[in-house]
């Protein structure tokens, strides 16, 4: 085991490679990494999150590249978290989110990392929450995250972020996709991007009109941003709005209980693409000879371990 | 659980051929590789700091250009230079055979010339990363 009260010290210094190794480390589950995560828990607050997601193609990428020279003016240290899908066939990944990123940034103040999903099913990564820790602990001011290209129902970015933006392009289907269940429900900042390719009136209008519904007409306004990402168009307000929103809302509230549950999601997650567990699962196929049987069983030997779910 | 092999692929230089790159990335992610991408047109200064940043066991290079050996011995310095250590460096594209003894000279484990099958380098790959990762 290497040394983890060295490594600790040289990611509080803000050692590139070291929060590099760190990143690999906690993502590898590697001999030490729960020390490690143990003690960056416990460090103060630090950087400020915002999460960027939104369906494949929708611009986020290319927003973030944008956004960063912004972020710099004001901020000394700025993370870029990317996460594209693992495969579920060969659990490789296609990492592809630096294409859009500018050469042009300082490596000593912007570190950018590409994650994989892995076993995540919610359009994240399932060791975000202790890479994003790892930043914490680097003093990183603030870190964008961006999802794997994202659907109605992945909202799980929600849990790790303090800021979510929602991208948005007009023309994928009428005001009733504004009113559904799902990934509209978590937007702090609904960004209606690409307005140079498709006219924005209409999904504006109708996202106003929901978001109208609980609140005053001026903070929905204020809810609603459109962007070009190609030609600059809206950064600088943007950019506004998410300082204007950091400095009135500051950080998500987090507790034990909230993290704990994050991380066991992510453990169950996990264990399910475990090679010992699939063959456990194997092994129980002999109990019934249907899968409703053998789920039932399943369920009793869930039940005689965790206790009885009326007690 | 097997630790899995993060390789970046980069094309240093000017040169917009990334047909090539492109394949080998995506036969790379077939093979359960996790493979980073730069695009076109990186200095071998960024391609280095890319790979500490992105923390990468394996840095392949692509170039159609003819500029070869300035620029893939150019990111070997750089790699050395920002501290990106135990790397498997590799190099493919046009590359001809004069040139392949001296990029191995300066630090490239491998050339791989047009054609070569994709499985070839992922399994050469394979069996140069998995002993360094602990994988079986």
């Amino acid at each position: 085991m290497e040394d983890i009260d060295q490594l600790l010290q040289k990611i509080r210094s803000q050692n590139m490679a070291a929060i590099a190794h760190a990143i690999t480390l906690v993502e590898n589950r590697d001999d030490g990494y729960l020390t490690l995560l143990d003690k960056l828990y416990n460090l103060p607050r630090h950087s400020f999150v915002v999460g960027i997601t939104g369906a494949p193609g929708s611009g986020k990428s290319t927003f973030v590249n944008q956004l960063v020279p912004q972020a710099l003016e004001t901020q000394k240290k700025v993370a870029v978290i990317a996460i594209d899908p693992s495969s579920r066939f060969t659990g490789g990944a296609l990492l592809g989110d630096r294409i859009r990123f500018s050469d042009a940034f300082p490596f000593d103040r912007v570190f950018f990392r590409s994650l994989a999903s892995r076993s995540s099913l919610g359009a994240v990564s399932s060791a975000l929450f202790s890479i994003l820790q790892i930043f914490n602990g680097a003093l990183f001011d603030c870190i964008f995250v961006e999802s794997v290209g994202a659907g109605q129902n992945d909202l799980d970015i929600k849990d790790y972020v303090d800021m979510v933006l929602l991208f948005l392009v007009s023309g994928m289907g009428d005001e009733v996709q504004c009113m559904k269940a799902g990934i509209m429900e978590i937007a702090d900042l609904f960004v209606i991007n690409k307005i140079d390719l498709y006219p924005p009136a209409p999904l504006f209008l109708a996202l106003l009109n929901h978001l109208s519904l609980h609140l005053s007409s001026e903070t929905a306004q204020s809810r609603i941003v459109q962007t070009d990402a190609l030609h600059n168009t809206g950064f600088t307000e943007l950019w506004h709005t998410i300082e204007n929103f950091r400095q009135t809302c500051r950080y998500q509230k987090r507790s034990l209980e909230k993290d704990t549950a994050l991380l066991l999601k992510n453990e169950v997650e996990r264990l399910f693409t475990e090679k010992h567990i699939q063959k456990k699962l194997q092994e129980l196929l002999s109990l019934g000879t249907s899968p409703y049987q053998m789920v039932e069983k399943m369920q009793k030997l869930l039940e005689e371990m965790l206790g009885d779910p009326h007690d | 659980m097997a630790k899995k092999i993060r390789v970046l692929i980069a094309k240093p230089g000017l040169d917009g051929h990334d047909r090539g790159a492109k394949v080998v990335a995506k036969a790379f992610m077939e093979a359960g590789m996790e493979v980073i991408y730069t695009g076109i047109r990186k200095t071998p200064e960024q391609i280095a700091h890319i790979a500490l940043q992105e923390d990468v066991d394996v840095v392949g290079l692509s170039s159609l250009s003819g500029g070869h050996n300035t620029l893939f011995v150019d990111v070997a310095r750089w790699l050395a230079k920002v501290g990106k250590k135990d790397v498997l460096l590799l190099g493919g594209g046009i590359v001809p055979e004069e040139d392949v003894l001296y990029l191995k000279q300066n630090g490239f484990a491998e050339i791989f010339a047009p054609g070569t099958d994709t499985k070839t380098i992922a399994e050469y790959i394979i069996s140069r990363v998995y002993p360094k990762l602990g994988n079986e």
